[in-house]
């Protein structure tokens, strides 16, 4: 370990870490109706149309597994929410919830997490998303 | 069997739904600090804490309003007000309701007319296949949607229909009432526990909690402060 990021695996104890810091997310993510309100407010998705850019979608798919895996999470996974994480968000923060949810601040925080575990978009190598 | 549904079961539901709720609205609230200070015209007062006077709390709240999806999705917006609405109406002042309230509790809440919460039972219904259809339909809510989602819309559902069927007495009088009761039990067990909560904790979330979401610029901050008004200034 030694502070420098693992190549294989997940710290599990500093992703169980930032999941609690952060846990009135789970609070939120728990009282989402998943009504979908949220798409019409998000410019990525009213132009490229795709239902799996939804904020809600981003937010479940990346933060909400965290906390509902968090025990058998994997590199692969968490390698799998950058698509979501960075390639399909600007976090613009204009995404609007009518339960008043933070969703982009969860999107930012899931984004901290993979950060935290040497995961994160190299732009230099794809340009995907941009 | 109709005893117990109609008696203990109802105090067990109840406890269970409403611990629920509770339990979540305190777990949220001591996930966050209070941000008004009081007496002081601090930004913090200004910004985050309490609205100062009615006014700037009209304000807030009219602002939040036409950022919300009452502008944006006015159509939806009356769809679910509509359905929401309803639920809440319908089995509160429904006639055979009242009757039992005031055989239990010597309540007398006022009853509609029976053929107004026909009505009302039809809207509910109608409003429900809306969203069931919006969700199967619509790729955006689809791709979020998960059987416990329609799961939970059939149960809300489900009262509605056996009441109304048991009302009615188009057949199984006694079967009817007792599913009647049985998914009323169960709605009430769910409130606390599942996405149902959002009954409760859509206000603690737009009411209480300050932010650019909130309705009328509550006092609860997500972090606490470490400056005071007067050093902020």
């Amino acid at each position: 370990m030694n502070g420098a990021p693992l190549q294989r695996g997940v710290d599990r104890d500093k992703l169980k870490a930032m999941l609690r810091q952060k846990r009135r997310m789970r609070y939120f993510l728990s009282f989402c109706a998943s009504c979908g309100l949220c798409a019409e407010s998000c410019f990525y998705y009213r132009k490229h149309g795709d239902p799996r850019s939804t904020p809600a979608y981003k937010a479940v798919n990346t933060l909400g597994v965290m906390f509902s895996r968090k025990r058998t999470l994997s590199r692969d996974d968490l390698e799998g929410m950058k698509v979501l994480l960075w390639g399909k968000c600007v976090l613009c923060r204009r995404c609007y919830c009518p339960f008043g949810i933070d969703i982009s601040g969860m999107i930012s925080w899931a984004r901290s997490i993979c950060r935290a575990q040497g995961i994160y978009e190299d732009y230099r190598k794809s340009s995907r998303g941009l | 069997m109709y005893d117990f549904l109609a008696g203990p079961m109802l105090w067990i539901s109840a406890s269970v739904g409403l611990s629920g709720l509770l339990f979540r609205t305190i777990l949220i609230f001591r996930a966050t600090h209070n941000g008004y200070t009081r007496g002081t015209s601090s930004p913090i007062a200004g910004v985050a804490g309490r609205a100062s006077s009615l006014m700037t709390g009209l304000r807030t709240f009219f602002r939040g309003l036409s950022r919300s999806f009452l502008i944006r999705q006015t159509s939806f917006f009356l769809l679910t007000l509509l359905f929401h609405l309803c639920l809440i109406i319908t089995p509160l002042f429904l006639t055979a309701h009242s009757v039992l309230f005031f055989q239990s509790w010597q309540i007398s809440l006022p009853a509609l007319p029976e053929r107004g919460t026909d009505i009302l039972t039809v809207i509910i219904l109608a409003c429900g296949m809306l969203l069931f259809l919006r969700r199967l339909l619509a790729p955006s809510v689809r791709a979020l949607t998960s059987a416990q989602d329609i799961a939970l819309l059939m149960l809300t559902l489900a009262p509605f229909v056996t009441g109304f069927i048991a009302y009615r007495q188009y057949f199984a009088y006694e079967t009817f009432l007792r599913l009647h009761m049985i998914t009323g039990h169960l709605v009430l067990m769910a409130l606390g526990w599942t996405r149902l909560g959002h009954m409760a904790l859509f206000f603690v979330a737009r009411f209480f909690i300050s932010g650019e979401h909130s309705l009328v610029g509550g006092s609860r901050l997500w972090y606490r402060h470490s400056l005071s008004g007067e050093e902020l200034r």
